[in-house]
């Protein structure tokens, strides 16, 4: 009852003008960030982060959780128009919205995305809202051993989903390596500093991300032939279509099903809940689901819009899947998350169940904000941008990154107030940049700087709350519960990843 | 032949300075306590942990590297030279520059020159001159705005 | 060539707007904004206090007062910033426990010394109190000593990390009692919080307003406060005094002014008068009892003899500790 009763407050938070504004720009941010190539919501969180610092945090939370919802969407609007997925979540989309472009029917397709997208992300809010509770209680059971074991399992299954999982354990290492540089956690001693008074106060957070994702990201773009690029989104503008043209009708989407909706937003959810598994991974196991159901299969691979709808659908779901751990443990779901836990970081808040039970005042809004990104402001910026949609991609490419250049490296500045940072950024920024030439994957390396101090916490505090028997990780239930799960998911996962690469290269040969 | 060249690729350097790295993160470590006083973990503990689990980890790396160069001498291949763009280091050189005046000179002498010679090298030959100028202006009024007086952030000026 | 001849200019325009700028002299303090060096990340307690105090001191000063964040290193940081500012008055920050105290100890920083502030007022204190779960069997101090006595290295006692003040307070007990605490170093009050709500601790050392959710809640039971005065937050949690404990068990954390060494005094003395005036408003009273601390305002030499007992006070303290190997 008091839960509903805050949720309530929390929408009528949510609707004052202010908030309503905030939610819009955050809404809108995450739109130019996820349909850009290269640019994606979680490094718009990274650039917003530092400014969100002198503003009120439940509007910075609102902002984000615009950005978020947004963010993932809109990848799939390049993805639709010029075969370019904005987001790597957008991945799936590309395959069945580009051939649907190709037969002119572009406006349908991108309709159905957010509309997809629209129901998925909903049904995540509301299941984030309403089953958190239950997470709750479960994670006021979980002590410090368990979560060292719950952490254990996260960074574990990191490495195991990703591709090269040699070169991700290095990502992870260098992130870990970095986020342990300055003071000790629990005793007063300085590590890692050789003597620089400068390192005493660590690599700051905010460096760290602005380095590996900014950055990095600049030196790598600034590569692109600008004459090219403009030639390519040019395509784009090239297309006219109406207002009316974008919106599904009821019938096509009982075509598609309403078990599809539904599973794949399940798909969503609890891919979500699972710590680093993340948007791409939803959309991808929601769409191999429905081409294993789908009455026509062959369509798949050449604009099927129920492949389409699935993987959209599954991505915007995990949203308020992702948000679950990240609140109740502190352990993120995804990249975004990760990021939007340094924002809470930032104002003092720490997640646990401390966080939902006492402050539930705080999320309340911030779920609302979630909620009506996804149900209102979605179908809203449909009918208002339709149509500009397909030119998002026009914007200068020239004033767009120098914009960044500089939002970025003074974000350093205004989070840390030092040049010395600003220069680590510069320097994490060149050494990511040639990590990601030679495809080292940058997620592990953020989720360990996140994860990896608590993890050294967990452990130590663990072992001296059991004068120094490591049992205490077996003979308590949680913890024990949380390693079967690593050892489970260490040997299904690679075997669902082997199953998923031979369907992919059974639909490539076909 | 030189065969130098084969040595000094990505998949080999990286590696390579990952595993110096670690090794100087665990000496470094050591050299403040043991991993273990009186049989309870120590600031040490976690990253000798941290080194044992990524040193295999690098190492496997290196020894592939070495593997490929090695069949590729035996194969002789020359090392494919990509006609590589200096645009990457002009971007770390303004970066460079900009943060090492910044506390010098201010934001709003260099935040205009860093927006500009930044779309300089964005670009795909110098042109347009005064359309960037007034951009880089543009963008950096933009940019103090957001900052300086929606935020409360002070960045240093010349004359404060 | 047409553009370099624009970037001349513009240069040149800036260059004279900045001469401009700085000839205009400042004859009467403050003309200008004030830097304030907080010593502790934004949205902790020391970044509250020292934003709420300033807000209160700007009307007095009349100019206003911006704030960097410099946390780190035991509170050490920030000081040591002010350390190299310059004495004009126009930047200050706040030194607390970790900084008076740790920081010099410790030996962290290099040229981290205290003659190169000059610290000018004493805002707040906020005493230290040894909390326990709502259904822990020691309500007690003397219910929890007897309990360790018999347990010896069985009681759990949540504290903030090896060398913190709340560690040196539970090391001092253990010290006076001759009793053997297993004390577990969490990062902060809020997993202490946690700690006590999950049952992995059997009392925790920190603040009461750490513990403010909790208490207001009955979650937690405030056992002790190792101070003199009650506390007007939570007036029916005993002191250490009235208990008859020692003297040396006075514990807490304190927020103090300063300015570089060398700041005019007659600078020095309108922010006295302008940040006295502020910590003893009822505003400020008001404030500081919905976040626990205890506004105790010192200035002269007054501040001098409170600051110098501390340091000389829990510097033995510390030196003991580590010649007996503890630390």
């Amino acid at each position: 009852m008091d839960q509903i009763l805050q949720i309530l407050s929390g929408t009528a938070v949510v609707f004052q003008p202010l908030s309503l504004l905030y939610l819009s720009i955050g809404f809108f941010i995450g739109i130019i960030f996820g349909a850009l190539p290269g640019l994606t919501s979680m490094l718009a969180i990274v650039l917003l982060l530092p400014m969100t610092y002198t503003m009120p945090m439940t509007y910075a939370l609102i902002m984000c959780m615009g950005v978020y919802m947004s963010g993932i969407y809109s990848g799939s609007i390049t993805a639709i128009t010029i075969n370019i997925p904005g987001a790597p979540s957008a991945l799936m989309t590309c395959m069945e919205g580009h051939p649907m472009m190709k037969k002119g029917l572009g406006a349908k397709a991108i309709g159905h995305a957010t509309i997809g997208s629209a129901i998925g992300g909903t049904i995540g809010a509301l299941l984030l809202i309403f089953i958190s509770p239950l997470a709750v209680s479960l994670a006021l059971k979980i002590r410090t051993p368990g979560k060292f074991s719950l952490i254990l399992f996260a960074l574990i299954v990191i490495v195991i989903v990703e591709k090269n999982r040699t070169k991700a354990v290095i990502s992870m290492a260098f992130g870990i390596m970095l986020s342990t540089i300055g003071m000790d956690p629990l005793k007063s001693v300085s590590r890692f500093t050789f003597g620089n008074p400068n390192l005493i106060e660590g690599i700051d957070l905010t460096t760290l991300i602005i380095g590996a994702f900014a950055i990095s990201e600049l030196f790598d773009q600034s590569t692109v032939n600008n004459a090219e690029y403009n030639k390519m989104t040019n395509a784009a503008n090239s297309m006219k279509f109406k207002r009316s043209d974008f919106f599904p009708s009821f019938k096509e989407m009982r075509e598609i099903g309403w078990m599809t909706y539904i599973k794949s937003s399940s798909i969503g959810y609890i891919i979500g809940v699972l710590p680093g598994a993340g948007a791409s991974m939803a959309a991808f196991v929601s769409y191999v689901e429905a081409k294993r159901t789908s009455k026509h299969p062959e369509m798949f691979g050449n604009g099927a819009v129920d492949g389409l709808v699935a993987a959209e659908t599954a991505n915007n779901a995990m949203c308020g899947g992702a948000l679950v751990p990240m609140l109740s443990l502190g352990i993120p779901g995804d990249g975004t998350t990760a990021i939007i836990l340094g924002v809470l970081m930032v104002y003092g808040v720490v997640p646990g169940p401390d966080l939902l039970v006492k402050q539930m005042h705080v999320m309340a809004p911030m779920y609302m904000a979630l909620l009506i990104s996804a149900a209102v402001l979605m179908p809203l910026s449909l009918f208002l941008f339709g149509p500009y949609y397909l030119k998002i991609v026009k914007i200068n490419r020239l004033v767009l990154y120098s914009s960044i250049a500089l939002i970025a490296i003074l974000g350093v500045f205004a989070a840390t107030y030092s040049t010395f940072q600003m220069a680590v950024a510069l320097i994490i920024g060149v050494v990511m940049y040639f990590f990601k030439k030679q495809k080292y994957p940058n997620v592990p390396f953020i989720l360990a700087v996140i994860l990896g101090p608590l993890c050294e916490q967990y452990m130590r505090t663990s072992l001296t709350l059991s004068n120094g028997n490591p049992m205490v990780f077996i003979t308590n239930f949680d913890s024990l519960f949380f390693l079967l799960l690593t050892v489970a998911f260490s040997i299904l996962l690679p075997r669902a990843n082997r199953r998923a690469e031979a369907l992919s290269k059974c639909r490539e040969v076909k | 032949m030189n065969s130098r060249n084969h040595y000094l690729q990505a998949k080999v350097i990286i590696p390579f300075f990952m595993q110096i790295a670690l090794i100087i993160y665990v000496v470094s470590a050591l050299q403040l306590s043991s991993p273990l006083v009186d049989g309870m973990l120590s600031e040490s503990s976690f990253p000798v942990i941290i080194f044992l689990v990524a040193t295999p980890a690098a190492l496997k790396l290196l020894f592939d590297g070495l593997k490929d160069v090695k069949k590729e001498i035996a194969e002789g291949k020359e090392v494919v030279v990509k006609k590589k763009s200096i645009k990457p280091v002009l971007t770390v050189v303004i970066m460079a520059v900009f943060i090492a005046l910044f506390e010098l000179l201010g934001f709003s002498i260099l935040a205009p020159l860093y927006i500009f010679f930044f779309m300089m090298v964005y670009d795909d030959k110098p042109q347009f001159i005064v359309k960037k100028i007034i951009f880089a202006l543009l963008i950096a009024v933009v940019v103090y705005v957001m900052y300086a007086i929606a935020f409360d952030i002070r960045f240093p000026e010349i004359w404060r | 060539m047409k553009g370099k001849r624009v970037i001349v200019l513009l240069a040149c325009v800036l260059l004279a707007s900045t001469a401009l700028f700085a000839n205009g002299a400042p004859e009467v303090y403050p003309s200008k904004d004030i830097e304030f060096i907080v010593s502790s990340g934004a949205g902790g307690g020391t970044d509250a206090i020292s934003r709420k105090i300033s807000q209160l001191a700007e009307k007095e000063l009349g100019s206003a007062i911006y704030f960097v964040n410099k946390p780190g290193a035991d509170d050490a940081v920030g000081p040591n910033l002010l350390m190299g500012a310059k004495n004009d008055g126009y930047t200050i920050g706040n030194l607390n426990y970790g900084s008076i105290i740790n920081a010099p100890f410790t030996g962290l920083i290099k040229g981290y010394d205290l003659a190169k502030v000059q610290i000018f007022a004493l805002i707040t204190q906020e005493p230290d109190a040894l909390m326990v779960g709502k259904n822990s069997p020691y309500k007690t101090f003397d219910a929890l000593i007897a309990a360790a006595k018999a347990n010896p290295g069985k009681i759990k006692v949540a504290d903030q990390g090896i060398g913190s003040r709340v560690n040196l307070l539970a090391l001092k007990i253990q010290d006076l009692y001759g009793v053997k605490f297993n004390m577990i170093s969490y990062q902060g009050s809020a997993p202490q919080r946690e700690a006590i709500l999950n049952g992995e601790v059997d009392a925790a050392i920190t603040s009461l307003g750490d513990f403010a959710p909790l208490l207001n809640s009955g979650d937690a039971i405030g056992v002790i406060e190792f101070s003199s005065v009650r506390n007007g937050g939570y007036p029916t949690v005993p002191t250490s005094k009235e208990l008859g404990l020692d003297e040396s068990l006075l514990s807490g954390s304190f927020l103090t002014l300063a300015a570089p060494a060398g700041t005019p005094a007659d600078i020095i003395e309108k922010l006295v008068k302008a940040f006295g005036s502020a910590a003893t408003s009822k505003e400020f009273a008001d404030w500081t009892k919905t976040v626990g601390v205890t506004p105790d305002f010192k200035s002269g030499a007054e501040l001098k003899a409170f600051v110098d007992g501390k340091i000389s006070g829990e510097t033995k303290a510390l030196q003991a500790l580590k010649d007996a190997g503890v630390l």
